[in-house]
């Protein structure tokens, strides 16, 4: 039915299958637009936020998911920014696509949920009218709407290569044109994302009475800054690297050269070990400078449900696991071990993105205080769930109308 | 709490006369709320059928139960009336710093925090920076039950679902005070006015005025050996200080005490 | 038309681009955004001009003053406490600080109503017009005075400390009917401790400017000792340190650590109702180290004496030393001997030391014995010589009300006596529970017509299913309040009445306070309903009565009334009124600083107070002996005599409450907060907003209970339990605190209503459901003690 818009040569299941996944992916987003308008129309305190919890669900999945986003940009980075020093980069052009529709997915789904967080959203574009320059917020308003421009700029020529859109002469002119021109704006979204993934660790990082979350700075900005930043870049392309072998396992296709898995189990197995080892100089320096300064032992900041084991599982099982299977040949060579640790990266990073907003929010500070919990619901879990439901849609088009993987053809012989 | 914390003397916010803040004696306080009630009144401070849930509810002037930790018959309790502190950290307020549209700030003149309703976007992000849990999102439609809103004090704007509140130091008093002052040929800066909680207080417990003049009975009190701050070492320098001589009630006033 | 996809698509990006560059849609987000900052649903309060306006607040009873503001003159919109008044000096209380709440309130009754239906079915109001309604109840009254049976109206007034009690006395007096009551109060009892010891049955006051040791056996002036604002202002300025004085000694003595016990320098805690052994045990060791005021001696019954018949009896020094010993008195009280000594020596020591007394914060009397063990205490330290610290309290020079010639007939008889109840106090005694048994058991009389007047029984008394029986058999209830109350809702007839602020009122002395006090509480605006003082509709329905109550009531209205009484103090050239530097109690005899009766109520009715210099005791007592009597000499003139002579002296009477301890193994016991109301008004909606996660959650209330006692039962914080006494039972939450005694359960006062609104309504238990009442046997007031009960999981 739909052949006419899927590129030749490759194989896509039948439409109906197809469609069927679409009524269930749309249900999913149906049900998180109901929420959402409910959010919208009677207020947040449908939420399980409240005086305490002022961040809650919303905002860690946005954290995280801007996070795991980051594929695109140092995707992007590596492909156009320094493979032309490193060949063994080139190999990225063969994920480079779906790396931008994924972050393209994870960006203006952020920000869609960011219109829920607000309790007005109808002012929301205040922040850019009205913008506080020290605050970290302004900076990752100002950033993600950037960079969802950028993202937007860079799907569009990806759009264009579907084989109805490119007959059009003038769009596909345009398409090419703006492939020719990728670089720089791969560039300005690195540059762009760069800023806001540590803007987005400042956020926490600048609250400097809240002790859980307070981190001293390095020049103008807190640790946290840079570890969000290095974070990010150690999960993102991860994250990417996950979502293809899960289409590959939808598809019964193999997508890319097992070498491109190889590659970024490489450079995430580096970076995450770096970032670890970071990770556990800024808790030490926390737990036993920082912390105690302000009056509090590391004891004081974890209690059920929020306790110690957090820790352990953000540093030991979601850090040093991953990075050690990533980082040895064998580990590198099993599927099994490789894409576990993908996934522990990745859920390691969504664990600290968690704990610092929701967590932090949970330690009383004045010492009479009390400890709180937090408990979402549904119309928090429902928007979130619909926001992953129309990155799913997305890509799930994306793959079955436009050439995604320029290795598909060749990889895929038989058809 | 180290001296040096306790000690500020709110100097290092530009040339102004004025650092309003005020002293709470909890020695003295018997936590009748009588300042609550006044705070809120004046304040048009909504209520719901169902106030109980104190992590939702919206209150400017809070109380806490302090408690010495102790079995009968040596267990002994206070109740500790939190405004807003002012906070009067260096450069900004652990509020005002994060705000990213510039709806809470702090005015430099007066050291008092202020909220602008209309330009809150109700991000949260300085409910989640203050540590004293001093301000309050307003989760729902303020409504009042019909013919109460006639009791609503014009002086102070009635603040929309989605956004931030909290106490103000009762700044449209200071306004009023200005006015005042200046249709009498006085120097605005630096005028002598009273909050509603100051004023309900039966016990006098509760003593406002301006922390930079070294004569008025604040600073004198802020200076008193029973004077502290809530977790000075956090380095908010808080511009409401309290008062106690009770060992007990003195350690809980900071971590690691 | 036929129009090409290459056109369409330039249209469309024209179209886009045109868009985003005309002004249209920054000027849409821009108003959609301002739309935001001017919600129609907000309510925008009405600009315009702020002002005060002076009066006085006595919601309490009390005589705080305030300042109402106003915008243009008409919205009440704030209260705040005025420095004019000697009582509060600027502060008041949360209830205070609520008045507009209860001015705007939705459950004000804006005009009279009529019940069509059951009882008690608030959909069966119906409104009817004021000449309907007094009419209809004026004519029910002459018809009833006529066929002789004046004895069958009943009044209970919760306004005791205004004229206006005064007033309902005088239409009784001469309407001919003994059935007037009011809500219990605290001083009730001391009224009748004063009445025994002194002859005079007004209540004893303190001086507490001037003292340097306070011993206080469960008066909670911080959590409820009326009147809570200025008794906080008082007892908080003893705790003040003072340049060159030693800070007064305060002790609380009290089983539960009560905010007023937390307060103190020192607390000791005793066994619940125990109070009075201790303060016995520290008169016995005063008497044993020769510590007692030299003139003691002579008073009645102080040693052996000789009653009315000649028998000769144990005199009080000889029951002091031979029953409350510091051993004994420690066994009774948990105290150990050695605090007990250094208690008295502590009292006796201190020049000016005084003890004083409570309920433990219930506001309801005391047992008449332990009232008298306080009143002795400090008679034996010397405390009632003419400079006080204690005094009685005496009334201002009011004009006497026009003498009643014909009124109550020699064989009228109240309805508990008629009923067979008797009390050697009876005479002067509050005996509503009595009444109310009489009432409810149908002994005695029936009641036609009953009166409630600004009083909320169903609610405020205890043993609320004995009240409601009660109610049940009365023919008529005419309600007067200005809120849909739970007794409203039980009303014939409702009669609204204006609130505090609409309204003229006066305050006849401040419990506590020794000075004679007089103010007035002047209207600071016009009524917003077809409401009425209860004052004018009383003066109104009196005229229509008959000639004969016609001719006692010579008064325009209610403001008439005043005037005439208030003229009393002005013709007696006594007392003076107060400014902001006076200083109740310790003031040099206060010059008369007024002229005339205008200018005297022009300034009450800007909210400042008339005040007297206490009268010295000497010159009070009526006592035949001319002295102060320890022995309680009414019984000598009883039918009803006690059998053993400790009886006839001070004691401490050790209370059994009712029902098997095996099945009931704990006690319950009600306190009360000065954050919360429970009498006529209810807690404001502002003051339910800052109640206590751990005194409501929800709409459920919580018993308090130690954690030992908590551990026992296996409970845990907020665990749901039956709370079960031999009155009833309810569903509660456990608030676990070592703020009570093991094995006591607490549960405060001022929650579980079943009327008013959303607010206020079904939130928390009302404790007066489970508590049982005892009748004093002496004084006929309820005593509202700590009763078994039982936890039960649920
Ligand atoms: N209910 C009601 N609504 C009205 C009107 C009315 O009479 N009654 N009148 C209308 C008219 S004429 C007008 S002009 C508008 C006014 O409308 P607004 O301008 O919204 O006036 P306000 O709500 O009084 O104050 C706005 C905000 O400024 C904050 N603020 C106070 N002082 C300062 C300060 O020194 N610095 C900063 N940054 N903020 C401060 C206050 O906290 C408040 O949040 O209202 C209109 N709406
Ligand atoms: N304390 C305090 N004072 C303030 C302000 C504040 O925020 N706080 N805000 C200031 C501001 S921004 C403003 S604009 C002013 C507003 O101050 P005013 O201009 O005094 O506004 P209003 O109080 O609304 O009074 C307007 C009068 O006009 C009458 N009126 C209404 N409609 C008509 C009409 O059609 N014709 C005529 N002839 N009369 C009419 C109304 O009945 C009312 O008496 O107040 C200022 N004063
Ligand atoms: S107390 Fe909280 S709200 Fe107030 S100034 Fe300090 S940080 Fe801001
Ligand atoms: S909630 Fe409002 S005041 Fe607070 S930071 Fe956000 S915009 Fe600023
Ligand atoms: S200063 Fe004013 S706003 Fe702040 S708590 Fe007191 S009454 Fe409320
Ligand atoms: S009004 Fe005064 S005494 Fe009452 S709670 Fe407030 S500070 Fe304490
Ligand atoms: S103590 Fe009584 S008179 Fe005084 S403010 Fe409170 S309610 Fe009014
Ligand atoms: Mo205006």
């Amino acid at each position: 039915m739909d052949k006419a818009l899927i590129p030749d040569g490759v194989k896509r299941c039948p439409f109906p299958v197809f469609l069927l996944w679409l009524l269930f992916l749309t249900g999913l987003i149906a049900w998180g637009v109901w929420a959402g308008l409910n959010v919208l129309l009677k207020g947040l305190n449908l939420t399980g936020l409240n005086n305490y919890f002022g961040f809650g669900l919303y905002i860690t999945v946005d954290l995280g998911i801007i996070a795991l986003g980051a594929g695109a940009f140092f995707s992007g980075f590596l492909f156009y920014g320094i493979s032309r020093f490193f060949p063994a980069l080139k190999e990225i052009k063969k994920i480079i696509n779906l790396a931008v529709v994924v972050g393209f997915v994870c960006y203006t789904g952020a920000l869609l949920v960011l219109v829920l967080e607000i309790g007005q959203p109808l002012r929301g574009w205040f922040g850019y009218w009205h913008p506080n320059v020290h605050s970290m917020l302004t900076e990752v308003i100002f950033c993600i709407t950037c960079y969802a421009i950028v993202l937007t700029i860079e799907y569009v020529p990806i759009i264009l290569e579907n084989k109805k859109f490119d007959a059009i002469k003038p769009l596909h002119v345009f398409g090419h044109s703006l492939h020719e021109i990728m670089a720089l704006f791969a560039l300005t979204g690195t540059f762009l994302s760069f800023f806001h993934q540590g803007s987005l660790g400042g956020v926490a990082g600048v609250l400097f009475a809240r002790p859980f979350c307070y981190r001293t700075g390095f020049f103008i900005w807190p640790w946290t800054f840079f570890l969000f930043v290095i974070s990010a870049i150690a999960s993102g392309p991860a994250f990417t690297a996950l979502i293809c072998r899960t289409m590959e396992k939808f598809s019964r296709k193999q997508l890319v050269d097992r070498s491109v898995y190889d590659l970024i189990a490489k450079i995430e197995g580096t970076i995450l070990a770096i970032y670890i080892v970071l990770k556990i100089a800024d808790t030490l320096y926390w737990a036993l400078v920082t912390a105690p300064n302000m009056g509090f032992k590391l004891t004081d900041f974890y209690k059920e449900p929020y306790g110690m084991w957090l820790l352990f599982l953000e540093i030991v099982v979601c850090g040093i696991i991953p990075a050690a299977v990533l980082l040895s040949p064998k580990g590198r060579a099993s599927n099994t071990l490789l894409f576990s640790a993908f996934f522990l990266d990745c859920a390691g990073i969504v664990i600290n993105r968690f704990v610092m907003t929701v967590q932090a929010l949970a330690v009383p500070v004045m010492p009479f205080d009390k400890w709180e919990v937090y408990v979402p619901t549904i119309y928090e879990w429902a928007p979130s769930i619909a926001m992953l439901a129309y990155g799913a849609l997305i890509i799930s088009l994306s793959y079955r109308y436009l050439p995604l993987f320029p290795r598909e053809r060749e990889l895929n012989p038989a058809n | 709490m180290s001296e040096k914390h306790s000690s500020n003397t709110h100097e290092e916010h530009g040339k102004s006369k004025v650092r309003y803040g005020m002293v709470i004696d909890l020695d003295k306080c018997t936590g009748c709320m009588a300042c609550a009630v006044a705070c809120h009144q004046e304040n048009n401070v909504s209520f719901r059928p169902d106030e109980t849930d104190k992590t939702r509810n919206i209150a400017w002037m809070r109380m806490y139960f302090l408690e010495n930790g102790k079995e009968y018959p040596e267990y002994r309790f206070s109740y500790l009336p939190r405004p807003c502190f002012h906070c009067d950290s260096p450069h900004h307020t652990p509020c005002t710093f994060v705000c990213p549209v510039n709806a809470t700030q702090r005015d430099e003149r007066t050291g008092i925090v202020n909220m602008i309703y209309p330009r809150c976007i109700g991000c949260r992000y300085c409910m989640v920076a203050c540590p004293y849990h001093a301000r309050s999102f307003n989760w729902w439609d303020p409504t009042w039950p019909k013919p109460l809103e006639e009791m609503l004090n014009p002086e102070v704007s009635t603040r929309m679902r989605g956004v931030i509140e909290k106490c103000t130091f009762c700044h449209h008093r200071l306004n009023k005070a200005r006015d005042k002052a200046r249709l009498e040929g006085k120097d605005p800066d630096g005028v002598e006015y009273t909050p509603a909680c100051v004023e309900a207080c039966p016990t006098g417990a509760i003593v406002f005025g301006n922390l930079r003049d070294p004569e008025s009975e604040v600073s004198k009190l802020a200076k008193s050996p029973r004077a502290f701050q809530i977790s000075a070492k956090l380095k908010t320098y808080p511009k409401v200080y309290y008062l106690s001589k009770e060992p007990w009630i003195r350690k809980l006033s900071d971590k690691g005490l | 038309m036929k129009v090409g996809r290459r056109a369409f698509i330039g249209f469309v990006a024209g179209a886009v681009g045109g868009t985003l560059l005309s002004p249209l849609p920054w000027k849409l987000t821009d108003d959609i955004a301002i739309w935001t900052q001017n919600w129609s649903w907000r309510p925008s309060p009405k600009r315009g001009h702020r002002a005060g306006k002076q009066t006085l607040c006595n919601l309490c009873g009390g005589a705080c003053g305030i300042e109402v503001d106003f915008i243009n003159e008409k919205r009440a919109i704030y209260v705040r406490g005025s420095s004019v008044n000697p009582l509060n000096k600027g502060g008041l209380c949360s209830l205070g600080a609520s008045a507009v709440q209860f001015l705007y309130a939705p459950y004000r009754i804006s005009q009279p109503l009529k019940q069509t239906k059951k009882r008690g079915d608030i959909s069966g109001f119906k409104p009817i017009s004021w000449q309907e309604a007094l009419s209809e109840i004026s004519k029910r009254l002459s018809q009833l005075k006529q066929e002789g049976n004046g004895k069958s109206v009943a009044c209970i007034s919760g306004q005791r400390n205004s004229s206006i009690f005064a007033l309902w006395e005088h239409f009784f007096k001469a309407y001919g009917s003994k059935n007037i009551f009011a809500l219990p109060e605290e001083t009730d009892g001391w009224k009748l401790a004063s009445m025994s010891t002194f002859g005079v049955p007004e209540p004893c006051s303190f001086d507490l400017s001037r003292v340097d040791c306070v011993l206080n056996f469960g008066a909670e002036w911080a959590d409820n000792w009326r009147n809570s604002a200025p008794m906080a202002r008082i007892l908080a300025s003893l705790m003040k340190e003072k340049p060159g004085k030693p800070v007064v000694e305060v002790v609380h003595i009290s089983s539960r650590l009560s905010m007023s016990a937390t307060k103190a320098k020192e607390w000791i805690p005793v066994k619940p109702g125990t109070e009075a052994a201790l303060a016995l045990g520290i008169a016995s060791i005063m008497v044993k180290e020769n510590k007692v005021s030299p003139d003691v001696v002579s008073f009645k019954g102080f040693k052996k004496w000789e009653d009315a018949s000649g028998k000769t009896r144990t005199g009080f020094k000889e029951l002091l030393l031979k029953e409350y010993s510091p051993d004994k008195v420690s066994k009774i009280t948990g105290v150990e001997q050695r605090k007990i000594l250094e208690l008295a020596r502590l009292f006796a020591n201190t020049p000016r030391a005084v003890a004083i007394w409570g309920s433990g914060g219930k506001d309801c009397p005391n047992n008449f014995y332990s009232d008298l063990a306080f009143v002795a205490l400090n008679l034996i330290k010397g405390n009632f010589s003419d400079n006080g610290p204690c005094f009685l309290q005496s009334d201002p020079p009011l004009t006497p009300l026009p003498e009643v010639k014909e009124g109550w007939s020699d064989d009228l008889r109240r309805l508990d006596e008629e009923a067979g109840w008797f009390f050697p106090f009876g005479l002067y005694s509050n005996a509503i529970y009595p009444f109310l048994d009489a009432l409810s058991s149908g002994k005695g009389y029936p009641i036609k017509v009953l009166f409630i007047q600004e009083a909320n029984p169903l609610y405020v008394l205890s043993e609320t299913q004995l009240v409601r029986d009660a109610l049940e058999k009365v023919e008529t209830i005419i309600v007067m309040s200005s809120f849909m109350d739970e007794s409203a809702i039980f009303a014939d007839i409702i009669l609204p009445s204006t609130t505090m602020l609409e309204r003229w009122d006066d305050v006849c002395n401040i419990s506590k306070v020794p000075n004679p006090i007089y103010a007035i509480s002047a209207p600071v605006m016009e009524p917003i309903f077809d409401v009425k003082h209860p004052g004018d509709i009383l003066i109104q329905i009196a005229k229509k009565v008959d000639e004969q109550v016609k001719g006692v009531f010579p008064w325009k209205n209610y403001v008439d009334f005043l005037k005439y009484r208030a003229k009393g103090i002005v013709e007696s050239k006594r007392g003076a009124i107060a400014d902001e530097n006076v200083e109740l109690c310790s003031q040099a005899p206060a010059k008369p600083n007024y002229s005339n009766l205008k200018e005297f109520l022009k300034k009450l009715s800007k909210g400042y107070v008339w005040y007297d210099s206490p009268e010295p005791t000497s010159s009070r007592i009526k006592t035949m002996s001319g002295k102060p009597e320890f022995a309680i000499s009414a019984f000598e003139r009883s039918p009803k005599k006690p059998e053993k002579d400790e009886f006839f002296l001070p004691a401490y009477i050790e209370i059994k409450p009712a029902g098997s301890e095996k099945e009931y193994p704990l006690m319950l016991s009600a306190y009360s907060c000065s954050y919360l109301a429970s009498s006529y008004v209810p807690n404001s909606y502002l003051m339910m907003k800052d109640l206590w996660d751990f005194q409501l959650k929800g709409n459920k209330g919580f018993v308090e209970i130690n954690p030992v006692t908590a551990r026992k039962l296996g409970l845990k914080e907020s665990s749901s339990v039956v709370l079960k006494t031999m009155k009833a039972q309810a569903k509660v939450l456990v608030h676990i605190t070592p703020s009570v005694p093991e094995g006591i359960i607490y549960v405060p006062k001022g929650l579980g209503h079943k009327a008013y609104d959303e607010y206020i309504k079904d939130k928390g238990i009302n404790i007066g459901d489970l508590i049982e009442v005892q009748v004093d046997p002496v004084t006929g007031l309820g005593i509202e003690g700590p009763v078994r009960a039982q936890l039960i999981r649920s």
